[in-house]
């Protein structure tokens, strides 16, 4: 596995804007030197890959009908009961399940040639000796994919920025006996251990789950039990090993949440802690604990939403964590998150299922990954299962018009053989699986003035849910 | 200081507003770092990284001034009710309205990102090849982008922008340049501002969705913009060189209505002189031109017969940076017609006024000067500028809005050179700007005529900003 890690140990992860925090991952192999002159060292790394990526299953789930009794107005006639939207069903992006343009008759059936988990990578970085131990390095990963926006040739070139390079990262590094300091574009902290169980046991040479079925580089596990930490803008420490302990900490760029909480005065701390051994030759393990913390403001101090919630300032939280452990041939990687406002897919992510469009209030996430693989030679085998729920706020069970995202779930199998030390074959196979809370029982009953009123009534509406397989061959180049 | 004058002297010096630069390329190429040399060809790369966190406080783009009678409901220029630029875009435009959101309630600004400098983070690569004793030719394309997302949001692609590529064709006549480079207008106020104030550091956020920042742009200085252009440069005779080059045209609007027909390349050149003055001083001096005519469609009100309008972008800009010892100083100023605040050519709500049937171009004038004291590996250094827009006769009589009139910038910094790779940066930018204020109209309710009876106070905006951060490059 040592092709993993020119790649990992620079963080440069992930498939939906999420490069991982792989800082503590195991030592790594060495850059790709193109020339050394004069003290200064300039390195490459990259990749390029292609995937034949087939899904097959549920279209994008139509509410559910509404069959509740229905009320009467004053003269007896039957009142229509209320309908309701699915959060995600206006294709709104990294929001619920499976959205996409290719269904018919409630199935979907798709075949694409992508990118896979990691797109198209070319990376360049530039590296000094300042005294006998410390280094400096600058680093700049330019990503891209290989497949068009919305199948539309169109957007291959002119005006799509679809198609144009995304500077994913671009940072300085300072590393000596007194840690690590970056300064720049990089990786995230809070999601970073289970994003790495996922590149380095599950889909690092694969596809996974297609983050958007029209666009983007795929997201392994990522919302599915795995959260990816994003890259943003930032300064970050890195203590060096105390007998294997490390702790990282941070400032980013903070985020807003577009029409919902805008104005975002401070940066964004984050941290980690972690602790890392080799007990024998051939067993290893870590275990990492991460945590995030960002202050929300909503525009001009003032309140947007209307409902019981009078609060004009509020917080996105996050706490993670997971453990991998490597011994022989065999890898298992555990972890598991907790949050408000975090997302289903990336920590801070601004959708419709991260708070409520009315009054605003952040919904809380848990979310729980598990992965194995073994590794025999040139070959590895691997498995995962993972989940994210999302909880219902107590406004959610009075909104007779929507149907909520309750889980989103993926198990996973994969077969990867590494051909040379730096082309791998891969075979993956994705079951999605989507969860709606489904919309509380409700009808319309006539108010003292005779006017339909919407009549909240326990229970909910059966919930609808989509299953999607995909099925994905392909292989990747990297250097 | 070392690393000014290995980008001053490189093949490509950069610089931030969305901008990049070739500072000098048509002088002797310097210190990038030469990775290789093979069968006559040399590869060079050269680029830097670097991060900031910069907080900025005071007011956010102001509120119309109110109308004691009621009347008048004009809006801001560069503020909400102009649909040029909004915030949203990351482009600047006229004052400095905060991102959507980051007011409070009372209209100030408070904000602390981490953001990208005058210049972002920068790959270049450089081919050349020798053909014959006196002939080399040499190639180079840059690649842009910004440590910060736009607009706050962690979703928003980075897209790396193709900033600069062109060839050079070098030989003892002189040297012709190809591709896409600087332009020529503003470089001695953009070249004092990289090297005495903001190279190493950030001045005023172009905007506070999406960097790179713009040190004193905007505020007394102009940048040059880029363009796709053939030029020449005379060899020195003495220190004296002539820059002369035809650049792709440009327009201000999509509509025929509007000025947006550019016919003819547009012709832009400098005359420097750069000479040194004993064994660690320099002078040098330059003066910068463009033109380019321009054009729209009219149609007569009455019989509805179109004809074309014409007229004509222009500017001149100069400047002057001396080096004594540990002083540096540089001086600068412009004024043309159509040049924009930021950028020389810049589409804003600023360059053309809001008359339905004539629109006119307004003139804009510029002053800024720098100083700065190097002493060993740390240097200190200040700055002074302001920018100024003329009223068009129209504005005079539109009330639905208050037209930018000034925007000031004062600037210290402080930078250590750590090595002679690591610049450590801190430094602070007050920002102003001033706007015309918008003039009262009264109508004849039995004729229907118009007069302007005073004018509305001029809304004012100031900010300021505190940059700290660290610059890598080679």
């Amino acid at each position: 596995m040592t092709t993993l890690s020119s790649v990992k140990r620079r963080g440069v992860v992930c498939g939906i804007t999420l490069g991982a925090l792989l800082l503590g991952a195991r030592p790594a192999s060495a850059d790709l030197v193109l020339f050394e002159k004069d003290g200064w060292t300039f390195f490459t790394d990259g990749r390029v890959n292609s995937f034949m990526s087939l899904g097959t299953g549920d279209d994008f789930p139509t509410p559910t009908p509404n069959n509740n009794p229905q009320g009467m107005d004053a003269s007896g006639m039957p009142l229509s009961n209320p309908t309701h939207q699915l959060i995600g069903g206006g294709g709104a992006y990294f929001t619920a399940g499976f959205p996409n343009d290719q269904g018919y008759a409630g199935k979907f059936l798709g075949t694409r040639v992508r990118s896979g988990f990691l797109g198209t990578i070319l990376a360049f970085g530039m590296k000094r000796q300042l005294t006998e131990t410390t280094t400096i390095k600058s680093y700049m990963s330019l990503w891209g994919t290989s497949q068009t926006y919305a199948r539309d040739r169109n957007n291959d070139a002119g005006l799509s920025t679809s198609k144009g390079f995304d500077a994913r990262e671009a940072w300085i590094g300072i590393d000596g006996p007194w840690g690590s300091f970056i300064a720049g574009r990089q990786g995230g902290i809070l999601g970073g251990i289970s994003t790495e169980i996922d590149f380095l046991y599950g889909h690092n040479f694969g596809v996974g789950l297609p983050c958007l079925e029209i666009y983007y580089p795929t997201c392994g596990h990522i919302g599915t039990g795995a959260l990816g930490p994003g890259n943003a803008a930032g300064f970050s420490y890195v203590s060096p090993s105390a007998g294997g302990l490390h702790v990282k900490v941070a400032l980013y760029d903070p985020v807003r949440l577009l029409g919902a909480w805008e104005r975002v005065p401070y940066p964004r701390p984050e941290g980690a802690i972690w602790f890392e051994r080799q007990l024998t030759p051939s067993v290893w393990f870590k275990v990492q604990a991460e945590g995030m913390y960002q202050f929300m403001g909503q525009r001009g101090g003032a309140k947007i939403g209307t409902m019981n919630d009078p609060h004009s300032t509020d917080e996105v939280w996050g706490v993670a964590g997971g453990a991998r452990l490597e011994a022989g041939i065999f890898r298992v990687g555990l972890s598991a998150f907790r949050g408000k406002g975090l997302g289903t897919y990336v920590a801070l992510q601004n959708s419709p299922s991260t708070f409520n469009s009315a009054t605003m209030n952040f919904r809380y996430f848990t979310g729980y990954y598990a992965q194995t693989a073994a590794v025999f030679g040139h070959e590895q085998i691997s498995a995962g299962i993972g989940r994210v729920k999302d909880d219902l706020l107590p406004e959610d069970k009075t909104d007779a018009g929507t149907s909520n995202l309750k889980y989103q779930t993926g198990i996973s199998a994969a077969f990867y053989h590494h051909l040379t030390s730096s082309l791998v074959l891969g075979f993956d196979y994705f079951n999605f699986r989507t969860d709606w809370w489904g919309a509380p029982n409700s009808n319309q009953i006539p108010d003292a003035n005779g006017i339909p009123v919407t009549q909240i009534l326990p229970g909910f509406l059966p919930a609808e849910k989509q299953t999607v397989h995909l099925f994905n061959l392909g292989a990747t180049f990297h250097w | 200081m070392k690393i000014l004058h290995k980008h001053k002297g490189s093949a490509a010096v950069r610089f931030g507003l969305c901008l990049a630069a070739c500072l000098s390329w048509s002088r002797v190429a310097g210190a990038e770092v030469e990775l290789a040399e093979k069968d006559g060809w040399t590869f060079t790369f050269d680029g830097r990284i670097n991060a900031f966190l910069s907080g900025g406080n005071g007011d956010d783009l102001p509120l119309p001034t109110p109308d004691p009678a009621g009347v008048n409901t004009h809006y801001v220029m560069g503020g909400t009710g102009d649909s040029q630029a909004p915030p949203g875009t990351g482009r600047a435009n006229v004052g400095w309205p905060g991102n959507y959101g980051q007011q409070d309630s009372m209209n100030n600004y408070r904000a602390i990102r981490v953001r990208s400098g005058m210049y972002g983070n920068i790959m270049g690569f450089g081919v050349g090849r020798k053909v014959s004793d006196d002939l080399s030719i040499r190639g180079y394309i840059s690649i842009w982008s910004t440590v910060e997302s736009l607009n706050y949001d962690k979703w928003a692609p980075i897209n790396a922008e193709a900033r600069e590529g062109y060839f050079n064709v070098i030989g003892n006549w002189g040297t012709v340049t190809i591709g896409r480079t600087l332009a020529w207008l503003g470089r001695m106020s953009y070249e004092i501002d990289t090297a005495y104030g903001h190279g190493f550091g950030v001045g005023l956020p172009c905007t506070d969705g999406l960097g790179p920042a713009c040190g004193h742009i905007g505020t007394g200085a102009i940048f040059p913009g880029y363009g796709a252009n053939v030029s020449y440069t005379t060899p020195s005779i003495g220190g004296l060189r002539l820059h002369a080059g035809v650049f792709d045209p440009v327009v201000f609007s999509t509509s025929a209505q509007d000025w947006s027909h550019a016919s003819i390349v547009r012709p832009e050149g400098a005359l420097t002189f750069d000479r040194p003055i004993g064994a660690t001083g320099r002078i040098k001096l330059g003066v910068e031109g463009l033109y380019q005519p321009i054009s729209r469609i009219a149609m007569d009100a009455t019989t509805m017969a179109t004809s074309r309008v014409s007229t004509s972008i222009w500017g001149a800009s100069g400047g002057l940076r001396v080096e004594v010892g540990p002083l540096r100083l540089g001086v600068s100023g412009f004024r043309g017609k159509g040049l924009g605040l930021f950028y020389a050519l810049q589409r804003s709500s600023a360059t053309e006024d809001k008359n339905p049937t004539d629109p006119q171009l307004r003139t804009f004038t510029g002053g800024y000067g720098q100083l700065a004291l190097v002493f060993g590996k740390i240097q200190l250094s200040g700055g002074f500028g302001m920018s100024y827009v003329d009223q068009t006769t129209f504005d005079k009589s539109d009330a639905s809005v208050s037209v930018i009139r000034y925007q000031r910038g004062i600037s210290g910094g402080f930078y250590y050179y750590a090595t002679d790779a690591i610049v450590v940066g801190v430094d602070f930018f007050n920002f102003a700007a001033g706007w015309w204020g918008s003039p009262l109209v009264d109508t004849d309710p039995n004729t229907g005529a118009m007069t302007v009876s005073g004018k509305l106070a001029g809304e004012k905006q100031v900010l300021n900003f505190l940059n700290a951060g660290v610059t890598y490059h080679w």
